[in-house]
């Protein structure tokens, strides 16, 4: 039977303009794939133990994330991770990972799950400052730290992944239905930010 | 401008400003407030009272303003209620006096006057009480027309309000003397600092006031120390914001203006944003507000708050009148005469209740220059809408009358507790300067300090502000910076009490905004009412949108007298939030309109907009209810086309708003055993299962079906409503119920995008899809596997809730605009036909499958014909409690189909069911209607229900009453499950 052609990506922010200011814009991170990660009872010191031998780098603590060669690990809960790559190597990554993980750690892909935000500039903060209920100053959240959080009244995970002379960079991930609301928030939480 | 003064004031000349008040253009200066401004211009009737339509002007110059309220803007952007001390003048403000008709000065229900005697406290209670049926027809809309404030446009809010969350080491409420001193410190000793002040200049009374400060003008040193506050990235100055509330574990709500001030409004910028800070310190230095004294025409306008007239002539250049009497009872009103006459202006009289005949220290060239009378009252005013004269009484008994226009009063200050008691702490009485002050039982984490504290000079606010910083630090285990408090005056009020002039003729006013007098409050006392709350509500005394904040304690004072009873004793009534008037569209912030909740959207949202579909709110997803076709008018005509098409040919539906659930672990089995009905241990791993959930009081909770994708992995299913009780339901159950548990769970909802492809010809199309056998042979009814749909890996499951063969094929969510847009290619030969929720409804009330009307709550598994899901084998959740007497009794109704007895009449969900002999009303009701519809496949209405007796009664009649609408029609009860009951259909 004729097949037809792969079926294409298509992001559920496409056609969604993006707010930026000179103080903040908001982008879309496409093209990257991650995994939750949830150690089984009493797994997780073999889990951690696995996954740096197999990755070269460790579990962050609780809080934290941790970066290496293209992989970003954020802590997500007691005893979870979301472990994000490039699309493409996502595959191989997970087969190096699999065996070792295999009856210690149940994994799920969740890769559609979120739409992955990035929002930097000089006035970050601010802008979060908005809509997040968590304190996001240089002094406590710091680069490297995460947290599960809301943005107005969606469920996001915060990460401040960078940062430099144009300002810190935060990856926000939120649930994917809802993005294009949370899209709408950031326009609005970025034109207010340099005011007032 | 016949109120300006040639010279002085924070007001910036070179920026003159036009604005017009009730259609009459003025000119101000930037710097202004509305009612400088007014003032400016000789302008002193202002607004009718709320009940007696009474003139008045403004009292003070601040935010406890009772009187000066306006409504500015026009069109949906009118805002009603605004302070006129509060607002700043801005280029072309629109300004407009409240609650009189035709105009302010000729106002018609100004007769309600001179009807006072008869509208006395708890006039409406006593008068209006009978005929009870004229309260809401004639009574209501006429006191609501004649007794009021503003009007709303009554247009939506056309403004947008902002949110924003703060955190500090301390926040400082008030930019006074106090506060900016306390701020200083804390700032220079590098906390995180919040200083908020409701002024747009910083500096408090120091802006009010001729005083020095290190031998400078105050509002000098004021505006060199906000400047230092402003260049430290430590520290955040927020003007034009109000500390309104305080809240649980150092919360505090703030609501800072953002655009009011401003005539042209910028782009996309809220109007307000209400903060909410988290601070572990709070120093709380929100100054004091000068109350009024209860004498005869006390509110004519030119009647006004000593303190008020020092701000408006020093800060803003404005003589409020040409020739005053100053009325005391304490030291602060002579400063009044001294600044008047400083500023060259007459001074009739000084009025000091106090006796002795002790003329201030400094006040010798006051006593030198004007009147001075000491032990003696005012018992009269000169004037209606404007102050002529004042009558004053002499320790002797001898009155005379002073002609003035200007009745400067001071009854003392009273420290601005509110905040510290909203956490319940009552504020407590200090005798020594007549006022309530902060309890020591408030709080840990606030300090008090300034004239909030009760410590009135300069010199003490300045000195408090830095000991309460200090003390802050040291709390925060921070070192203070060294620093002195700057020279200042340090003259105590040496207050008097004195409340109320007992020797009165006519009305006395306590309370500005709501009209009540000290003859109210007295006949409350005669009338039995005691305690303060009482007081407060039945004279409306507080309840105004100033919250008495003139009034509250000279209302108590009055009490306290009348009874017998000390202030102490007395109390005050609780304050709660807020204590200034905030936008209710503050407070919904972004969360209005379309945005109240979030909006779901699936990956296949946009093609079925492109397809013409109606969507249906269903949780927070927009679900597509039908498809409208070209010429379809109505959308039955869409339902019946879809659903028939789907037992001709095949259909697809978006089906991935159903929650899904991630479920892996060694106990993930178990964990499925406890949580369903039935059982799921024994469930071979590539098949799926329906499950009932119970409530732990033994009710219908959800159904769904789970798949076993491995030996320890699950894959639940939830009805789209409960998706997210059923995943808290699992993590009580884990995390509370059995932590022994081994089983880890993620929501997969969002991962994926899945799409229902039923109907005879669904396999022809599923099989263009996917690599895989999809043959009945290689894939029979309820099986699950992974395959690869058009190259990317998915999921694949024979499930059907339609009844016909049933597929149900799940992408990765960014697939799913592509997978769906497959799916119409592939099944163009079949005719394949997108149905939405509608249809769905029809083809599963014709298969007889249960949803939300039937899972209602009041439900239990035997009421819907699943007794024999319930395992007798192992315990699940809500098994037990599902034994009780009343649920296991055989008269419970059940699941039944229903038609109409004559085949064609419409049926109606919610109508009852009455046995046909039986009168129709509730008591004889043997069940309800809970589905209907039309079915195209049988062309007839069906329905499903819950009757008593259930489907063992099939082929008998009862009548199916819907009194709303008139109906009582036989219906024949029936098997519920009206199409194919065999299965041959969804198995073949």
């Amino acid at each position: 039977m004729a097949k037809i052609p792969e079926l294409a990506a298509r992001s559920h922010l496409a056609g969604v303009s993006m707010p930026q200011s000179e103080g903040a814009a908001l982008r879309e991170v496409s093209g990257r794939a991650m995994l939750s990660l949830a150690c089984h009872a009493g797994n997780a010191s073999r889990v951690a133990r696995a996954f740096k031998t197999e990755t070269g780098v460790a579990l962050p603590k609780a809080g934290k994330t941790a970066w290496h060669e293209g992989m970003l690990i954020l802590w997500s809960g007691l005893n979870q991770w979301f472990v994000q790559m490039d699309k493409a190597n996502a595959a191989g990554a997970f087969a190096q990972l699999a065996p070792a993980l295999n009856g210690r750690a149940a994994v799920t892909d969740q890769s559609d799950a979120f739409v992955m935000l990035e929002l930097a500039g000089p006035l970050a903060r601010e802008t979060l400052a908005r809509l997040c209920p968590i304190d996001l100053h240089p002094a406590v959240f710091k680069p490297g730290d995460t947290a599960r959080t809301l943005a107005g009244h969606l469920a996001v995970q915060l990460a401040l992944v960078g940062g430099g002379e144009t300002g810190p960079v935060f990856q926000v991930l939120a649930a994917r239905s809802s993005a294009r609301d949370l899209v709408h928030d950031f326009e609005i939480a970025i034109a207010s930010a340099g005011y007032g | 401008m016949s109120g300006r003064l040639e010279r002085g004031g924070l007001i910036d000349r070179s920026k003159p400003l036009g604005f017009s008040f009730d259609s009459r253009r003025h000119q101000g200066y930037h710097g202004d407030t509305l009612a400088s401004a007014l003032l400016a211009n000789g302008v002193r009737l202002v607004g009718r009272s709320f009940k007696y339509h009474r003139p008045r002007g403004f009292l003070s110059a601040g935010p406890e303003e009772p009187n000066g309220l306006f409504e500015i803007g026009e069109g949906a952007h009118r805002e009603p209620n605004t302070r006129g001390t509060v607002q700043e003048l801005y280029d072309g403000l629109v300004a407009s006096s409240q609650n009189r008709w035709p105009s302010l000065r000729f106002d018609v229900l100004s007769f309600n006057d001179w009807l006072a005697p008869f509208l006395s406290a708890g006039f409406y209670y006593k008068t209006f009480m009978w005929p009870a049926s004229f309260w809401e027809k004639v009574y209501e809309p006429f006191i609501r027309r004649a007794a009021g404030l503003g009007a709303l446009s009554g247009e939506p809010d056309p403004d947008a309000y902002d949110h924003g969350y703060g955190f500090c080491d301390i926040l400082v409420v008030g930019a006074g003397p106090a506060g900016l001193m306390a701020a200083l410190a804390a700032g220079r000793a590098g906390a995180r600092v919040i200083v908020a002040d409701e002024d747009f200049l910083p500096g408090g009374r120091l802006n009010g006031e001729a005083l020095e400060v290190d031998g400078r003008p105050g509002h000098e040193w004021a505006g060199e120390v906000a400047a230092e506050l402003a260049s430290m990235p430590n520290v955040r100055v927020m003007k034009r914001t109000a500390v309104f509330g305080a809240y649980d574990s150092g919360d505090w709500g703030l609501y800072e203006r953002l655009t009011d001030h401003l005539g042209q409004k910028p782009e996309g910028i809220a109007r307000g944003r209400l903060w909410h800070v988290n601070a572990r310190r709070t120093i709380i230095a929100c100054g004091s507000i000068e109350r009024p004294i209860a004498f005869a025409g006390n509110d004519v306008p030119g009647v006004m708050m000593a303190g008020a007239v020092r701000t408006y002539l020093n800060r803003f250049a404005v003589a409020p009148g040409k020739r005053a009497v100053v009325f005391t009872n304490n030291e602060d009103g002579w400063r009044t005469a001294r600044d008047l006459l400083d500023a060259g202006q007459e001074v009739a009289a000084v009025v000091d209740t106090r006796k002795g005949d002790r003329v201030p220290a400094g006040m010798e060239a006051v006593a030198g220059e004007t009147r001075v009378a000491f032990g003696v009252r005012i018992t009269g005013v000169l004037g209606r809408k404007s102050v002529r004269g004042v009558e004053i009484l002499d320790g002797d008994g001898h009155s005379s009358v002073f002609a003035a226009d200007l009745l400067a009063v001071s009854g003392g200050w009273n420290p601005t507790v509110h905040l510290t008691s909203h956490k319940g702490a009552k504020p407590v009485w200090r005798e020594d300067i007549a006022a309530f002050v902060a309890s020591k039982d408030r709080p840990g984490d606030q300090i008090i300090a300034g004239t909030a504290n009760g410590a009135f000079s300069t010199a003490q606010a300045l000195g408090e502000g830095l000991s309460a910083a200090e003390q802050a630090l040291s709390d925060l285990g921070r070192k203070a910076p060294r620093l002195r408090v700057p020279k200042a005056e340090n003259t105590a009020t040496a207050i008097e009490a004195f409340w109320h002039v007992g020797e009165a003729r006519g009305r006395a006013f306590i309370d500005f905004q709501n009209d009540v007098t000290a003859k109210d409050v007295k006949l409350a006392h005669a009338e039995g009412y005691r305690a303060v709350e009482h007081l407060k509500r039945y004279t409306t005394l507080g309840m105004a949108t100033d919250q008495g904040k003139t009034a509250n304690v000279t209302g108590l004072a009055v009490m306290a007298e009348l009874t017998g009873r000390t202030i102490a004793e007395t109390g005050t009534t609780v304050f709660r939030p807020p204590t200034t008037p905030v936008p209710i569209g503050a407070f919904a912030g972004r969360a209005h309109g379309r945005h109240q909740q979030p909006t779901r959207l699936t990956a296949s949202h946009d093609w079925a907009t492109e397809r013409g579909a109606v969507f249906v709110e269903a949780g927070n997803w927009l679900r597509a209810q039908w498809f409208a076709q070209p010429g379809e008018t109505d959308w039955r005509q869409s339902c019946d086309r879809e659903a028939a098409a789907v037992r001709r040919s095949v259909g697809v539906c978006d089906v991935s708003t159903l929650g899904k659930i991630d479920i892996q672990g060694p106990d993930a089995a178990t964990l499925l055993d406890r949580v369903y009905t039935n059982t799921f241990s024994t469930l071979a791993v590539g098949k799926a299962r329906y499950g009932l959930m119970l409530r732990e009081d033994g009710m219908m909770f959800d159904d769904g079906t789970a798949s076993r994708l491995g030996e320890t992995h699950f894959l639940m299913t939830t009805t789209t409503a409960n998706a997210v009780g059923v995943m808290r339901h699992l993590e009580h159950a884990t995390q509370v119920i059995w932590p022994d548990l081994d089983v880890q769970m993620i929501s997969a909802t969002e991962q994926w995008a899945q799409f229902a492809i039923a109907g005879p010809k669904s396999r022809e199309v599923v099989a263009r899809l996917v690599d895989e056998d999809v043959s009945n042979e290689a894939f029979p009814y309820m099986g699950v596997a992974e395959v690869t749909v058009c190259g990317v890996a998915g999921r694949l499951f024979r499930l059907s809730f339609s009844g016909e063969l049933g597929f149900e094929v799940a992408v990765p969510a960014r697939h799913g605009d592509a997978l769906i847009r497959a799916i119409m290619e592939v099944g163009a030969q079949f005719e394949i036909t997108p149905y939405g929720t509608e249809a769905l409804n029809v083809l599963r009330i014709e298969k007889g499958h249960v949803t939300g009307a039937e899972l209602n709550g009041q439900t239990t598994a035997a009421d819907l014909g699943f007794a024999r899901m319930v395992s007798a084998k192992k315990d699940c959740i809500g098994k037990v409690m599902a034994g009780r007497e009343g649920l296991v009794d055989e008269d419970r109704p059940r699941l039944a189909g229903f038609v109409a007895a004559d085949g064609q009449a419409r049926l109606w969900a919610g109508s009852h069911f009455i046995e046909e002999d039986a009168p129709a009303d509730l008591a004889h009701s043997i069940g309800h209607m809970t589905s209907v519809c039309y079915s195209p496949h049988l062309g007839r209405y069906i329905g499903l229900g819950l009757v008593r007796g259930g489907a063992a009664r099939a082929g008998d009649t009862v009548r199916m009453v819907h009194p709303l609408k008139g109906i009582d029609i036989a219906v024949e009860i029936a098997h519920p499950v009206f199409l194919d009951p065999q299965g041959e259909r969804l198995r073949g």
